[in-house]
């Protein structure tokens, strides 16, 4: 049993017993009496984890101009009411610490203010054909790692809280390695690019309650310098990049201890744009009664290049999953067995509004799951579903899994479905295809199904590809090809086996075939988890993704395989040693690069021989 | 749930009593996060400091257990320590073979993890937390301590065999 080992292991490791002494002495000279002292309110029993539905006794409130009324959100019209819905939902927090009080408060850091992007230097060798971050809707940017403009490639190490900016081509240089600390602040392993700016973000440690981000101009290679930063209230839920608008989503939980009446940014989200602060105003929220404890999804989008924050909006209501296209966010709120989805739209300019409430069954596997096409919205969820089993002489009630698929219009209001797929299983993996979806289940057996949407108000499930494994993302690979990389599993018992690749062939939707697949050596990747991981493109015939070997040594490898002819060739495997993750591939023109923590590989890429290796 | 009157101050936060019962706890919570024991040991004493300041607003036992171990991660987090380090102090133990799983082993694998991942194999395998539980001590998503502790057990399966990963 690893808990037994693993608690037996830490029993051995204990302070020293002088140290425990001396903190004891010490506790004991500073222990003052206990002293008699009044609560605030009465202290009754913490209500344990009970649903808690807000009744909204403020009536029918109009929402505001442009968008749709609809009776279960309401528009609070001061802060006052957004106080009362806030206190009575509001849990006891165990982690009140008074002394580092809930206050937003600025880092310190060098800001010089730039006033707009400056132009590259005279030695210009950006090459436009180069890969970009592998991201589920197009136009819309999704942070990570890596990022590079063709000229440079930029790398983060969040474990190091640095920032290395390196010279591609034949002879790569590191250019600069920026060290971004800021006490007390937590750096995110991903980032954007954006022109002549990266935005890096980070968790307030202290409180868990901010999200600082920091806009640094990268037009000196070699001098990064940080120019603006925003702190925006709540965790990081999700953000992305449209044109040069940031948004970032962040959930704000509310700890009953935290809210002072008086004081609305005790309770309202807050920002903080380049150390000016902002309440948000009362007409930027909507509270639902759909949520367990007081919590927000603050939505903000913020001009990189300017500085300023374009729009503000909040829900009152926690989200497990957001969908971003270039027109619209829809966020995903658990109701009991049903999800609740949210649709705001954004703007070109980055305004941000609320538009409509809609409701399906079951959950959302991650944002593969939602799409948006033609103004419908589509969702392929997994629901527990009890079933009453009736035996020889009695009956048992069971619960089962089963899958749906729903399309919604854009007043998300249902105008198809198909329910009850693959009861037993769940979802693994969606990708949208316009008017083809397609989704893997899974418990032994690994349907892929493919749903036919190019009627809205009749999906049709015209094919179901039976095959062992499962995949875990699915990515477009050019006409009439469906690349699929999870785990294969043994047919008969279910267990799970190493990692498996597959290059389904989907010119006939109703008929798809398994045309090649690959069984890879160990059943780690960390393509498994983001679809970031998985470098892949048609056009230039490649596709690459990580694989860490645990059976001896660990080692990370990056495997990079072309296709060809109905088969899967290999490239190239790169052995990158001990390393766990945070593998990434990408190509500028003639070269591709491999990055890791702290080596970089160049290769040619056409013929995948060696052209250089750097430390970084 | 609150088992103590308006006013008072609860026996078991009493500073002392906290230390006696919990130090060991935060100590093994700061090595697993700091692999080194001369950082635990200025984290123990720090907690503790920190924890003098509140805890005259304990309720009840387990709320002393998860703000003591909230400072602990609060503190670890912190620049001051030599954490940011990647050496790993060595274990008394030389590495045994696979087929050897000892105890020191399992404990080398757990360190081998990245910090997150080990935080939350540390809390969910030793302090014995469930998932909302540790997403409550972090103020974090319970799908992504799901997504975390997943992916902790995934990476730890491969070295060592084991029915409760």
């Amino acid at each position: 049993m690893f808990s037994d080992k693993y608690n037996s292991a830490l029993n051995e490791v204990s302070p020293d017993e002088k140290i425990k002494q001396k903190i004891l002495n010490s506790i004991n000279e500073n222990q003052v009496k206990p002293k008699l002292h009044f609560k605030r309110a009465a202290i009754t029993s913490v209500a344990v984890a009970a649903s808690m539905l807000i009744v909204i006794t403020s009536g029918f409130l109009g929402i505001k101009t442009g968008n749709l009324l609809n009776a279960k959100l309401s528009a609070p019209k001061n802060y006052e009411e957004i106080y009362k819905a806030v206190k009575k939902s509001a849990k006891s927090s165990y982690f009140l610490l008074e002394d580092e009080a809930v206050d937003v408060t600025v880092a310190e850091g060098n800001f010089n203010m730039y006033a707009k992007t400056e132009s590259q230097t005279a030695t210009d060798q950006t090459n436009d054909d180069h890969s970009d971050t592998t991201v589920q809707v197009e136009g819309v940017d999704e942070a990570d790692l890596v990022k590079t403009d063709g000229k440079y490639i930029y790398k983060l190490d969040s474990v190091n809280s640095t920032f290395t900016i390196i010279k591609a081509g034949k002879k790569p240089t590191v250019e600069s390695e920026t060290d971004l600390t800021i006490d007390r602040y937590f750096l995110y392993e991903e980032m954007y690019l954006y022109e002549n700016y990266v935005v890096f973000f980070y968790d307030d440690c202290l409180t868990y309650k901010n999200t600082l981000v920091a806009v640094y101009n990268v037009s000196d290679v070699k001098n990064p310098v940080k120019v603006h930063e925003f702190i925006q209230r709540g965790d990081v839920e999700t953000t992305r990049l449209i044109g040069g608008t940031f948004y970032l989503l962040t959930n704000y939980g509310i700890s009953r201890e935290d809210i002072e009446k008086d004081e609305p940014e005790t309770y309202v989200p807050t920002f903080v744009c380049n150390q000016n602060k902002s309440v948000m105003s009362a007409d930027d929220i909507l509270i639902s009664p759909n949520h367990k404890n007081a919590a927000y999804t603050v939505i903000c989008a913020y001009d990189i290049s300017d500085g300023k924050v374009i729009s503000d909006k909040a829900l009152f209501c926690n989200t497990y999953t957001v969908y971003c296209s270039k027109s619209n966010i829809i966020l995903a709120s658990i109701a009991g067995e049903e999800t609740v989805v949210y649709r705001y739209s954004i703007s070109k300019e980055g305004k941000i509004q609320y538009c409509s409430e809609g409701k399906i069954r079951g959950s959302l596997l991650n944002q593969f799951s939602i799409d948006e096409y033609n103004d419908y919205f589509r969702f392929v969820t997994t629901a527990t579903n009890s079933q009453k089993v009736d035996y020889e002489f009695t009956s048992a009630v069971t619960t089962v899994t089963s899958n749906s698929l729903y399309v919604l219009d854009k007043n998300l209001k249902q105008v198809g479905k198909v329910e009850n797929i693959a009861p037993g299983e769940r979802v693994y993996s969606v990708r949208f295809m316009g008017d083809t979806a397609y989704f893997v289940t899974f418990r032994q057996i690994d349907p892929l199904f493919s749903v036919d949407l190019s009627n809205p108000k009749e999906p049709k499930i015209i094919g179901a590809l039976k095959i062992p494994g499962f995949s875990d993302y699915l990515f477009p690979f050019g006409e009439g090809k469906l690349f699929g990389i999870g785990q294969d599993a043994d047919e008969k018992t279910g267990q799970v086996g190493n990692v498996k690749i597959s290059m389904f062939d989907i010119s006939n939707p109703a008929n798809v075939t398994e045309e090649a697949k690959e069984i890879l050596f160990s059943n780690y990747s960390e393509s498994l988890f983001t679809h970031k991981a998985t470098f892949i493109n048609k056009n230039k015939n490649l596709i690459g993704f990580p694989m860490t070997d645990y059976s001896y040594d660990t080692t990370s490898y990056y495997m990079i395989y072309s296709y060809e002819n109905g088969k899967f060739v290999q490239k190239a495997k790169v052995n990158f040693g001990k390393t766990f993750e945070n593998l990434r591939g990408l190509y500028i023109g003639e070269e591709f690069y491999i990055i890791s923590d702290d080596t970089l590989y160049v290769y040619n890429i056409s013929d995948f021989s060696k052209v250089a290796e750097i430390k970084i | 749930m609150s088992n103590k009157a308006i006013g008072t101050v609860l026996e078991a936060a009493m500073p002392a009593n906290a230390f006696e019962k919990y130090a060991n706890t935060v100590y093994r919570l700061a090595f697993v996060r700091t692999k080194n024991k001369a950082d635990s040991d200025d984290i123990l004493q720090e907690v503790f400091l920190r924890y003098m300041k509140v805890y005259e607003k304990m309720e009840s036992e387990e709320h002393v257990k998860a703000m003591l171990l909230r400072i602990t991660v609060n503190c670890s987090n912190s620049l001051k320590t030599s954490f940011w380090q990647k050496k790993t102090e060595p274990l008394d133990e030389k590495l045994q073979s696979e087929d050897e799983i000892t105890d020191t082993y399992v404990l080398q694998q757990v360190l081998n993890l990245p910090l997150k991942y080990r935080t939350v194999i540390h809390l969910h395998y030793y302090c014995g937390y469930s998932v909302e539980e540790i997403a409550n001590l972090q103020n974090s998503n319970p799908s992504t301590i799901k997504t975390q502790l997943a992916r902790a057990r995934a990476t730890l399966k491969k070295t060592i065999k084991a029915d409760d990963l």
